[in-house]
C-alpha cells in the first residue's frame, strides 16, 4: 500500500503488485473514501491508460509521466474529489489527467507555436487536421461523420485543448454558437461511438 | 446558478472552460442531478475517445518514479502545514502586540510586545518561517524572557 490522503508510502511497487486484480465497484468505493489500498489499485489498473491519455495530448514521455503523477496526487490529496454517484472512476480519471495535460500544454512553449500555426489556418484546414491526430479508423470515421460546422470547433477543443473563447476567436464565431457547436458535436460523437460498441 | 448549465457540461468535460466557469459548473453539479448526469455522459464520451486513440506504453520505471513523487509530496504537504501554523501564530502575536492600550488583555500585551520586538531585533523572523517546529520553541523562550523582565 502506498498511501492515504496524507501520502504515506509504505511498500515498494513490484510488477506483481501492479498486476493485482481489483474489483471495479470496490475500487471506486475505496477510492472515494480514500482507503489506504485504493491508490495502489487505481495506479495498478489505470496507469497505462492514463499515461497514454497524457501522452496523446503532450507528445512527450517525461511530460506525460509528470502530468499523470501530478493529476493523481491532486485527486488523492482532495483538491479534486471523486464521488461514486458522478460516474465511473475510469472516466473521471481520464478527464482529470486530460485536463491536467491540457493545462500543462497551455503553459508550454510548444503549445504557443502550435497555436500560431493553427491560428493562421482557416477552419477548413482545422477540420482536415483530424487525420493528423486520429490513427484509429473508427474514431476517424466518427469525427468525419459530424456536421462540418461542429467538427472544426470540436477538433480544436479536443485535440488542441483550446478554450471556447479561443475557438470562437479563431473561427470568427460568437461565443454562444461556439459553445453549442462543441456541445452538440460531442453529444453526437458519444452517441455514434456508443452505438458502434453496442452493434 | 439558476436553471441548468446546459452546453457548459460538454465544455467542462473537454477542459474548454475558463477557470471561473469551471468552478461554476463544479458548484452546480453538486446539487443538480440532471446536469451531473450530463457531465458524466460527456466524460464517458471523452474516455471512449481516449480508448480509441493511439496507445503508448509507459516507461518501465514509472511506478518507482511515482513512489518517489509521493514521498516528495508528503514532505511538501508537511512543510506547508507547518508554515500555515507558524504564519497564523506569528501573525496572531503581531496583531496582539498592536492591540489598544485599554484592552482587557493589556496586561498580556505588556509581555508579548517585547517578545515580538526581541524576535525582530534578533532577525529571527525569517528562520521562524523556514524551520517552523524549532522556531516555535524559540518563540516560546522569548515569551519566557519577556515574562521574567
Amino acid at each position: 500500500m502506498i498511501g492515504t490522503g496524507t501520502l504515506e508510502p509504505s511498500r515498494a511497487w513490484s510488477p506483481e503488485a501492479l498486476a493485482e486484480p481489483y474489483e471495479d465497484a470496490a475500487l471506486e468505493q475505496a477510492f472515494a473514501h480514500r482507503e489506504r489500498w485504493a491508490l495502489d489499485g487505481v495506479y495498478a489498473r489505470y496507469h497505462s491508460l492514463l499515461y497514454s491519455v497524457a501522452y496523446n495530448v503532450l507528445r512527450n514521455a517525461d511530460d506525460a509521466q509528470d502530468c499523470l503523477h501530478d493529476a493523481l496526487i491532486r485527486v488523492w490529496t482532495k483538491r479534486v474529489t471523486y464521488d461514486v454517484a458522478r460516474g465511473t472512476l475510469r472516466s473521471f480519471l481520464v478527464v482529470c489527467v486530460r485536463n491536467q495535460a491540457i493545462s500543462q500544454q497551455r503553459i508550454a512553449a510548444r503549445f504557443a507555436r502550435l497555436s500560431q500555426r493553427v491560428g493562421a489556418e482557416s477552419s477548413d484546414r482545422a477540420e482536415l487536421r483530424v487525420v493528423d491526430y486520429v490513427e484509429n479508423q473508427r474514431l476517424y470515421a466518427a469525427f468525419m461523420g459530424l456536421p462540418k460546422e461542429q467538427r472544426a470547433p470540436l477538433v480544436l477543443s479536443y485535440f488542441l485543448g483550446k478554450t471556447h473563447v479561443e475557438i470562437a476567436r479563431e473561427l470568427g464565431l460568437s461565443l454562444g454558437t461556439t459553445k453549442s457547436r462543441i456541445s452538440l458535436g460531442l453529444q453526437k460523437l458519444g452517441r455514434v461511438l456508443k452505438a458502434r460498441v453496442i452493434s | 446558478m439558476s436553471g441548468h448549465i446546459n452546453e457548459l457540461a460538454e465544455l467542462y468535460a473537454l477542459g474548454s472552460l475558463e477557470v471561473r466557469e469551471r468552478a461554476t459548473v463544479e458548484r452546480h453539479v453538486r446539487t443538480c442531478v440532471e446536469c451531473a448526469n450530463r457531465v458524466r455522459a460527456a466524460e464517458e464520451t471523452i474516455a471512449f475517445i481516449s480508448d480509441l486513440q493511439e496507445h503508448h506504453e509507459p516507461p518501465q520505471t514509472i511506478a518507482e518514479n511515482f513512489v518517489a513523487r509521493l514521498a516528495v509530496s508528503r514532505v511538501a504537504q508537511k512543510h506547508a502545514s507547518l508554515k500555515v501554523i507558524t504564519t497564523i501564530f506569528v501573525g496572531g502575536l503581531i496583531l496582539f502586540s498592536l492591540m489598544p492600550k485599554h484592552s482587557a488583555l493589556t496586561g498580556a500585551r505588556a509581555y508579548i510586545t517585547p517578545a515580538v520586538v526581541g524576535i525582530q531585533q534578533n532577525r529571527r523572523v525569517a528562520p521562524v518561517y523556514r524551520r517552523a517546529g524549532g522556531d516555535a520553541v524559540r518563540l516560546m523562550s522569548h515569551f519566557n524572557l519577556a515574562m521574567q523582565r
